[in-house]
């Protein structure tokens, strides 16, 4: 059954990304920049610029033009960047590791301390302590939507990298002194960890702990609220009570309501994935980072249309296989979730 | 055997000075009030009142889990003569399950979604007793056997949404006595479950127990229940006991005004009034040569499943007439297709197949449009009384609106006024004019909800279930309304309930439903007498009479209502009924004449009339 869940999800993947394809192919060319104009500058001559615009194929009717670069994506050519002058898959696979090691352990950060978190606070009584934590979630939850996470990340640098020099310099992954590890996996802790590169793992960490911690409280506030708000409720249900009834330990009841939680906890951490890749954007300038997020926005920038195109297509791709993994897990947990 | 084995003297159960209260916004909301109650060694009680009456708060205080922001304020209670509200958590978990145990209503709601039933099961024996894997799985599935769910082992795996609800409760009841309690407390323990269910479930639970040697606590708001397998009774009002007594005593004749007050309303409104106690009614027109007002033929509704080639087949052929003037009760549990037949009948669906004409006139097709015209003389009572109000409205505003939608004949807003004046009056809520749903209780909405209906002078008047969510002594005042306009303003009914007990004070026709299809049709005291139908008998077994006397005929169906998508090939009764034949297998029978006033679908109604003299007095 799992099987046949994925197999047809993964068929109506297809399906998305080829509407999608088509949408960002059209859009990007309602662009009101000419490309052409763009590479060349303004101070060259026009029958430059219509030469150019004949060798890019901008002359071509819309259709015409998808037609070709559909047929190259299916090759896995995502065409030239006009900008970088590379490939764009070669743009995007040198990127997406960095924007992936970044929000991924943003991710995992959040899910470790703010669900547990969640339940904590999720257990009400009328203690001192119950009442306190439950402030806080609040006023956490108010600040971290509040707070721009560029903003955030700038006094944090100007406080730890200025001030206290307990960070490294906001400039990339990696300290430039420090011999980076072979890439492997393309995340450079994991990929320093198997090198034993002891070095560049510590350097790798300072660079990561402000950014992550940035992303991690920031997106992780809407992960804290929606596990408090639904292990609460879920403690209040009647088989909660059944259990309670049945001499179950307050443990066994807490691992009962968590489990029933978690389908809109996932379903949250989820979207809240898909929004990050392209999200982090301030983020990843604020750092230096060299991800995806600068990417697309130095491309659309530069009116670079196979950048432009390629990023989305890939996100939109990443969306995809996000919510797949996310129906997956729901249908593991839930016994009600048909896989039709 | 663990309760007979105390000593004689101490109660099981001892509860003194017991109160409890809500702390909420507005100030302490007082739950209980210095409850003295005694649960003897052995025996059954049962503990009844109305909504609110704290008997639920009870129920959740012995276990000492009583929902914040209530808690217990003072009092205490004994079990074997061991205090347990000086309790600690640790002591408090090794007690519940293992000596007192919850037997919850609604058991959908009571499992773990997200669990395996076995896995549940197994969970609570592990809570006072450590067991390796297989052994705790062998223990389950005795666990499920002893409470009859069949193919227990491959129901070990089942999730709580693929158990009918009386399997579930089965479950809830094997939860209960894993650990052989010495009390037990079930909280409105069938609520939830079809009549010809409940009546299993109860046998099974009371003859479990009893065999423990355990002691029942029932909370529940049905007498019947009391009547029939209770010791002793308790009755709850304002979160005090008002009476405890025995049961005999109590239903000859209750010494508390408050008592003798609700077993009036129970017998006197007709429900579950024991046999003999029958209300006088009016039997209404004789529906013989006068031209149907309404006329139901060979009505079908299937509804498509979404995403599946599956239909469920709520109506498969259903065919009946109402005169003018005449009451007609639709009967039969959940799933039987008699809300689906009342929503047909008002067009708010349409039917698959089958022709519906009211006065004479086909209205089957005929588009909103046109039916706009005939919706005033057909109108509708439904089963929620404060959600099918509108809540921004007052109750005059309510009673007004259907007068204001009226196509033909609008009445002047003077004359509107004076109607909906006239209407509060006839229905007792002069007064109420201009207050707001909200500020109603239950009984009181649905009063409007009657009154609303009847505003245009409808010529049918469809009841779906109007007293089911209501409590006991409110039901009796919506049946004597009922009757009243019928016998004043002589229009027609279709009262659709599962409730064999209201629809026979109201109606004079009865019409039995079961998976769709009408199996009994015809005058209603002749069902009452000398049903023809199995089904029927079934039903009216399973009634449990306010009267502790009253001989109850021991006729049960097995199993459960197979599933309207997989409907059986022939009677659609075959796989439950104890008379069934080959032949039952081959066809549905046709609905015949079996007696003056009684068509009946049975190949074997006879053998059926022959049965009942050879059954023996209980």
């Amino acid at each position: 059954m799992l099987r046949r869940l994925i197999v047809k999800r993964s068929l109506f993947a297809i399906v998305q990304l080829l509407g999608a394809s088509i949408i960002i192919f059209v859009i990007v060319r309602l662009l009101p920049s000419d490309p052409a104009t763009a590479i060349l500058g303004t101070s060259v001559q026009e029958e430059q610029v219509e030469a150019l615009r004949e060798r890019l194929g901008l002359n071509k009717s819309i259709p015409e033009q998808y037609w070709i670069w559909l047929q190259d994506v299916f090759h896995g050519d995502l065409g030239r960047s006009w900008f970088t002058s590379n490939n764009v898959v070669d743009d995007l696979g040198q990127r997406l590791p960095a924007t992936f090691e970044l929000i991924l352990l943003a991710l995992f950060v959040s899910i470790v301390i703010l669900i547990p978190l969640g339940v904590i606070t999720a257990r009400r009584s009328r203690s001192i302590y119950s009442k306190v934590a439950d402030k806080g979630v609040f006023s956490y939850g108010m600040l971290a939507g509040a707070t721009p996470d560029f903003w955030l990340g700038l006094v944090l640098l100007f406080l730890f990298w200025v001030q206290l020099d307990w960070v490294p310099a906001p400039l990339g992954r990696i300290s430039i002194s420090i011999t980076p590890p072979d890439t492997i996996t393309g995340f450079l802790i994991i990929d320093s960890t198997i090198q034993g590169n002891w070095a560049a793992l510590k350097s790798a960490l300072g660079h990561l702990v402000l950014p992550v911690f940035v992303l991690a409280f920031v997106y992780g506030a809407p992960l804290l609220k929606m596990t408090r708000n639904t292990v609460s409720r879920m403690l209040d249900a009647e088989f909660i009570d059944q259990g309670r009834a049945a001499g179950l330990s307050d443990r066994m009841l807490t691992r009962m309501a968590l489990k029933n939680s978690l389908p809109p906890v996932i379903t949250l951490a989820g979207v809240v994935f898909g929004f990050v890749v392209g999200g982090a954007v301030l983020v990843e300038t604020v750092f230096s980072w060299g991800g995806v997020g600068q990417y697309a926005v130095q491309s659309i920038a530069n009116a670079d249309f196979n950048a432009i195109q390629g990023f989305v297509l890939v996100a939109t791709g990443i969306s995809i296989f996000i919510y797949l993994a996310v129906d997956i897990l729901h249908y593991l947990i839930d016994p009600r979730v048909e896989a039709g | 055997m663990s309760g007979a084995m105390q000593s004689k003297g101490v109660p099981a159960l001892a509860i003194e000075d017991l109160s409890a209260s809500f702390f909420t916004y507005r100030g302490e909301v007082v739950a209980l009030a210095d409850v003295e109650l005694e649960l003897k060694q052995g025996e059954m009680l049962g503990i009844v009142g109305a909504t609110g009456s704290g008997k639920s708060v009870l129920a959740r205080a012995v276990m000492n889990q009583v929902r914040a922001p209530g808690r217990i304020t003072k009092g205490s209670i004994r079990l074997q003569g061991e205090e347990l509200l000086e309790f600690s958590d640790d002591q408090w978990r090794e007690t519940r399950g293992r000596r007192i145990a919850l037997i919850s209503s609604n058991p959908r709601h009571a499992l773990d979604p997200l669990t395996a039933v076995g896995v549940q099961l197994g969970r609570a024996i592990r809570a006072h007793d450590k067991q390796p894997d297989p052994k705790i799985r062998a223990q389950v599935i005795e666990a499920l056997e002893s409470v009859r769910i069949p193919d227990a082992k491959r129901r070990h795996d089942a999730y709580p949404h693929e158990l009918s609800v009386g399997m579930a409760q089965r479950v809830l009841i094997a939860m209960a006595l894993l650990h052989e309690p010495e009390v037990i407390i079930a909280d409105e323990p069938t609520a939830g479950l079809d009549v010809t269910v409940q009546r299993q479930v109860l046998d099974l639970m009371k003859s479990l127990l009893d065999e423990l040697g355990s002691s029942k606590m029932v909370v529940t708001r049905d007498l019947g229940i009391v009547a029939h397998y209770c010791d002793r009774i308790a009755v709850m009002k304002d979160g005090r006991v008002l009476e405890e007594t025995d049961v005999r005593s109590f239903f000859s004749g209750p010494s508390d005004f408050e008592s003798q007050h609700l077993l009036a309303r129970t017998l006197t409104s007709g429900f579950s009034a024991g046999a003999g106690q029958i209300v006088v009614r009016d039997p209404g027109q004789s529906p013989s040569d006068t031209e149907p007002l309404l006329s139901v033929r060979g009505l079908v509704k299937h509804f498509p499943i979404r995403g599946s080639r599956l239909t469920v087949k709520a109506v498969n052929g259903v065919s009946f007439d109402v005169a003018p003037g005449e009451a007609l009760g639709l009967v039969g549990e959940s799933g039987s297709g008699k809300t689906t037949v009342g929503r047909l009948i008002l067009r708010l669906i349409d039917p698959t197949e089958g022709r519906i004409s009211f006065e004479g006139a086909d209205i089957t097709t005929a588009s909103q449009r046109e039916f706009a015209k005939v919706r005033s003389r057909i109108q509708m009572v439904f089963q929620e009384p404060h959600a099918s109000l509108n809540p921004n409205m007052t109750v005059g505003r309510n009673i007004e609106e259907p007068l204001r939608l009226v196509r033909e004949g609008r009445l002047s807003k003077a004359d509107r006024t004076d109607r909906v004046r006239e209407l509060l009056q006839l229905v007792q809520l002069g007064e109420h004019a201009e207050s707001f749903p909200h500020n109603l209780s239950a009984g009181q909405a649905q009063r409007v909800g009657v009154a609303r209906a009847i505003a245009t002078n409808p010529r049918l008047v469809v009841l779906d279930e109007p007293t089911s969510l209501l409590d006991i002594s409110v039901r009796g005042e919506i049946l004597e309304l009922l009757n009243r306009i019928k016998d004043e303003i002589g229009m027609s009914y279709i009262f659709i309930s599962h409730d064999l007990t209201a629809v026979r004070s109201v109606c004079s026709r009865i019409a039995v439903m079961y998976l769709g299809r009408i199996i009994e049709l015809g005058d209603i005291e002749e069902l009452f007498e000398r049903q023809r139908h199995p089904y029927s008998r079934a039903l009216l077994a399973s009634v449990l009479y306010a009267d502790p006397d009253a001989r109850v005929p021991d006729f049960a169906l097995s199993g459960e209502i197979p599933s309207p998508v997989d409907l059986p090939s022939g009677c659609f009764l075959e796989s439950r009924c104890p008379l069934v034949r080959e032949q039952c297998t081959t066809a549905h029978p046709p609905l015949e004449q079996k007696s003056t006033g009684l068509e009946a679908a049975c190949y074997f109604s006879d053998e059926l009339m022959a049965l009942k003299k050879e059954e023996p007095p209980r």
